[in-house]
Formats: structure tokens, sequence, C-alpha cells
């Protein structure tokens, strides 16, 4: 299994942006292309926000039609504070919502717009 | 009217020393994404802007303090919104309680919700500690007044009794224009920083 140290890959301990976490999202597709799974080490980071974990882990998931066992058997996280391990289990709840939208052809931002409030 | 600047502006100030600001819901909700909305590509910026100025803002020392009555609206705000978007029914209390018992999808959903929860306001926005006498809050509320709801007013009241060096509040809701003149008010929307700007209460306007 490939191991990835994510804050060498991206250049950056901050892990703010979707522009980044698209980046690892890409780099991740590649690498699942060659391999059955892969470990992405956030050691060393020092801020993640749900916008970067939304863009990687939330589209990968949505991407692969991934259940949330399939998710953790091909994406090993380590190196994430039990903070921000606990953002991207809620990441990854709301990717599976979204992939479940889509399996079932409603549109993602249709449902937002009809049943969040505010 | 508060004096309103951007997080950008306070973080070069040298003319304003404070230590910390009070978070409005809004900002709370743009910062945790409780629902993922910021991957809907017309959201990404707004909810990127405010992560990003609230991380530059605690890397310089600044704490974002909550409240109770944040905290009450962003649980409220959760839970609503976990319903009715997950199950696309209209929310009552009952149905919520059945759905948590009773649905095992959507019982490992709302356990990901309040782990994330418990968690925020912790260490991301630590509540601040108010010693205070709340029987005179329901008799300050002005409930006809058209800006300020009661979570608002409970807030500002928090606020008005702080130091000096917290008087400060970060909100995108333009509710909080109704603000004395003797109050900061961060934001990052640009329709209250056009308004500001329009009636000379921009910090770049007032001290620069």
């Amino acid at each position: 299994m490939k191991k990835i140290k994510v804050v060498d890959k991206l250049k950056s301990s901050n892990l703010l942006s979707s522009v980044k976490g698209e980046i690892l999202y890409q780099y991740i597709l590649a690498q699942l292309d060659q391999m059955n799974s892969i470990t992405l080490d956030f050691s060393d980071y020092e801020y993640i926000s749900s916008t970067f974990l939304n863009s990687t882990f939330g589209k990968l998931l949505v991407s692969k039609n991934w259940t949330k066992e399939q998710f953790f058997d091909m994406i090993k996280v380590i190196g994430l504070s039990d903070d921000d391990m606990s953002n991207l289990m809620l990441s990854v709840q709301n990717a599976l919502f979204k992939n479940d939208l889509l399996l079932k052809g409603q549109n993602i931002e249709d449902v937002y717009l009809s049943n969040l409030s505010y | 009217m508060p004096i309103v600047l951007t997080s950008e502006q306070l973080l070069s100030a040298n003319n304003l020393h404070f230590e910390g600001f009070f978070v409005d819901t809004n900002i709370v909700i743009l910062n945790q994404d409780p629902f993922a909305e910021s991957n809907i590509s017309k959201n990404t910026q707004r909810f990127e802007s405010v992560q990003t100025s609230i991380q530059s803002l605690k890397s310089d020392g600044y704490i974002p303090y909550s409240t109770i009555p944040v905290i009450l609206e962003y649980y409220k705000h959760i839970q609503y919104n976990s319903y009715t978007l997950r199950l696309s029914k209209k929310f009552s209390t009952r149905d919520f309680k059945d759905a948590k018992n009773n649905n095992p999808d959507f019982r490992e959903y709302w356990k990901a919700q309040m782990e994330q929860f418990k968690r925020v306001f912790k260490k991301t926005f630590p509540l601040f500690e108010v010693n205070k006498n709340y029987k005179n809050l329901l008799n300050g509320f002005n409930y006809l007044d058209l800006d300020l709801d009661f979570g608002d007013h409970l807030l500002v009241n928090i606020v008005s009794n702080v130091k000096q060096e917290l008087k400060i509040i970060y909100s995108n809701d333009k509710d909080f224009f109704s603000l004395p003149d003797d109050y900061f008010l961060i934001t990052s929307d640009q329709k209250i920083l056009v308004q500001a700007e329009a009636e000379n209460k921009l910090y770049t306007q007032k001290f620069l």
C-alpha cells in the first residue's frame, strides 16, 4: 500500500482551500488506477477545513460510488487530530447522502434548496 | 452603527487592540459547514473565505469566542436541517426523536453531526464564560425590533458587558448594523461593506 505525506505532496501545511483539495483528489484518483488502496499521512499539517475535506474525500466517495466501508478499505487516514477525524467522518456522511441522491436521479442543489433552511 | 472591517484589515491594523472577538451563528455555520454546502460550486468561495479568515485570525492570536445563545442556535440549525435535508419531511420534534431512535441511517448521520458539534465549542470557538444575571435580558429585549432577534439580542448583551479589547463581533448578518457606534463588526459580506462605506462607517474611512 502506498503511503503519501499530504503536506509534502501539496507543499503546504495549511489545508484550507478547495483548490488544494482538488489537487489531492486528482492525485488519489491516479494512484487508485494502479493500486488497491492508499494511506494518506496528514502529519505536520497545521489547519484543515471542511472545504478541503469535502473537495477531496467527499468528491472521491461520490465519484467512486463507494459505501462507507469501501471508502475506509481503500483510503487509510493517519496523522489527523481527533477533532479533524470527526470532521472527516461528517464529510463522509454528507458525501454518502449526496451519492444516494444522485443514485436516485435527484439534483443535489435542488434538494438542498428545497430542504435546507436558515 | 458599528465600525465595519474585514478580517484582513483587523490583521493588519496597528491601532486596534483586540484580544479576541465573538462569532455569530452564521460564522460558525460557514466555518464548520455541517452539511457540506461548500461542495456546491456557487457556495465554495463564501465558505472558504470565512474558514481562511478564522484560521488567519487564530494564527495571529485572536480568540474566536462563542456564547450560549450562538451554541443553541447552531444546535437547532443542525437538528432541524439534518432532519429536513435527510428525510425531506417537515420537522417535528417527535418525528426527529423517532428517526434518531429507529432509523439506523439517520442515527449514524446524527452521531457524526453530534461528534463534530461537541468538539466545535471546545477548541475552535471556545465558550466565553459569562457570570451574569440573565433576568434583565428579557426586559431588555425589544421584540418589535425588526433587526435583532432574541439570539442576536443575547449575544449583543453579552458583548456589551465585556472589556473594550473584546467588544467586536464577527458576523455576515446585516442585522448587526443596528449595533451602537462604539462596537466593531468584522464581516466578509460585500453588501454590509458597501452599506458601511456609503454611511462612512468603514474602519478604513474612520481610522486610516
